[in-house]
């Protein structure tokens, strides 16, 4: 139910180990908040992979192993495939806190973007996603403006078929988050 | 009413709970909470305990005070409370929790109880101590103080079940409806002690208002529940359960 950073961590050693080859593990979302210790567990791991093309297999087995042998229910799900993304998606990665780039061998491991993270979770906009994203503003991963006008630039391309309803509700979730984070932080400022 | 009577009323062993309903036995299993609405409970009491922490305005908790719904058998319509609910931990911790929150009260009762400022450090550790650990606690079942001995008290006397609804904030509006069968407890038992030390932890904060006399606890056990959250229909739908997990696919794979 609950998923620690040691067991992430573990599923990326296994991972790593089962896949001796070039690639990008991208941690997408919660799981990327608990390898950073900004939360202590998550109820999801969600990862991207980013592969050549005839290493597909091997490393999707090698994430079904290992999230299998870490007791992990492990979702591979690039949010390309879930909204248009915005210009960011490509080059917005971050590094892992005291993670070098050889650690895991050739496997690199990254936060996937984390205007596109924020985006892709206020879509699905459940409870937990409105977290996520006011912890990526709080931590100073996202800001507030260039996330609007990332979304501002990004509206035009989203229609039901594109983030799979109606782009009326997406915008009200998009306004319940900066309403949310506006009242955070005018806490923040009178305390 | 006799104490014992009271108290014997519920009766849950090996997950299964036996009560009196209408004259007849029955045997309800019991259930653990599902996670979104464990995670739910979970974060919201971190915001509250951050809120409080930096002392700051708690307008409602709604992870804490739902409505509770009971009724009993000549009732035309059921009677509805807001009502202060936690959680217990899970009977092989109970004792190790009960200790360091008792603990914790004995140490801010010897300040005056104005002294929240001094005090509340220790007093959200020790709350946190509690919820940090999300396998101790028992989802299965939910703790709360009774006090006025009014309508909800004779309702679950006459008929000890009961249904109580969690609405959370905007935008999302996370809402749960869970059914109990509902076991009353008398001050020694212990999870009366860790239900009324939990609260006691609070009682000065201006959210609460200051009770001192509660007569008995309920322990709520949970045999059903509905995840009521709103969503949007559309044509043909009953919601529009999208855009949630792309099940196994990659779509982005570099030449």
């Amino acid at each position: 139910m609950f998923t620690s950073q040691d067991n992430i961590r573990a599923f990326i050693e296994r991972v790593a180990r089962a896949f001796p080859n070039p690639g990008t593990l991208y941690l997408v979302g919660e799981c990327s908040l608990v390898v950073e210790s900004v939360r202590k567990f998550c109820t999801e791991v969600i990862i991207a992979l980013d592969v050549d093309a005839e290493y597909v297999g091997l490393l999707t087995r090698a994430v079904d192993e290992a999230a299998r042998e870490v007791e992990l229910t492990v979702c591979i799900e690039h949010p390309e495939t879930v909204i248009p993304l915005p210009d960011s998606a490509r080059g917005g990665e971050r590094r892992v806190s005291g993670l070098a780039d050889d650690t895991f061998g050739p496997l690199r491991i990254r936060h996937f973007d984390p205007y596109s993270v924020a985006i892709r979770f206020i879509a699905r906009g459940d409870q937990p996603d409105y977290d996520l994203a006011l912890a990526l503003l709080t931590m100073g991963w996202i800001d507030i403006g260039i996330l609007r006008e990332k979304v501002d630039a990004l509206l035009d391309s989203f229609s039901f078929d594109t983030i799979q309803q109606d782009p009326a509700e997406f915008r009200r979730k998009f306004k319940g988050l900066n309403q949310m984070w506006i009242a955070q932080h005018s806490n923040s400022d009178a305390a | 009413m006799d104490a014992e009577v009271l108290t014997g009323q519920v009766q849950v062993d090996n997950g299964v709970a036996t009560l009196q309903l209408r004259g007849e036995e029955k045997s309800i299993e019991v259930k653990e909470l599902p996670e979104k609405f464990v995670r739910w409970q979970l974060d919201y009491k971190n915001t509250i305990y951050d809120a409080i922490e930096r002392d700051e305005y708690v307008a409602f908790n709604a992870g804490h005070l739902p409505v509770v719904a009971t009724w009993d058998e000549e009732s035309l319509v059921p009677n509805l409370a807001n009502k202060g609910v936690g959680f217990t931990p899970k009977d092989e911790y109970i004792e190790h929790y009960l200790k360091l929150v008792e603990d914790a009260v004995k140490e801010i009762q010897k300040l005056p109880p104005h002294a929240v400022n001094e005090t509340r450090d220790l007093r959200i550790n020790t709350a946190r101590a509690f919820y940090k650990n999300p396998d101790h606690v028992d989802w299965r079942r939910l703790g709360l103080l009774e006090i006025f001995e009014g309508s909800t008290f004779r309702n679950l006397v006459a008929n000890p079940t009961a249904s109580v609804l969690w609405t959370g904030n905007s935008p999302v509006f996370l809402s749960y409806q869970v059914d109990c069968v509902v076991e009353i407890m008398t001050p020694d038992d212990p999870r009366y002690r860790f239900s009324w030390a939990m609260r006691r932890l609070f009682e000065y904060e201006p959210f609460h208002v200051v009770q001192t006399i509660y007569p008995y606890s309920y322990c709520f056990w949970v045999i059903g529940y509905k995840d009521k959250t709103p969503k949007r229909r559309y044509p043909g739908k009953r919601s529009d359960n999208t855009v949630n997990k792309g099940e196994g696919t990659i779509e982005h794979v570099s030449k």
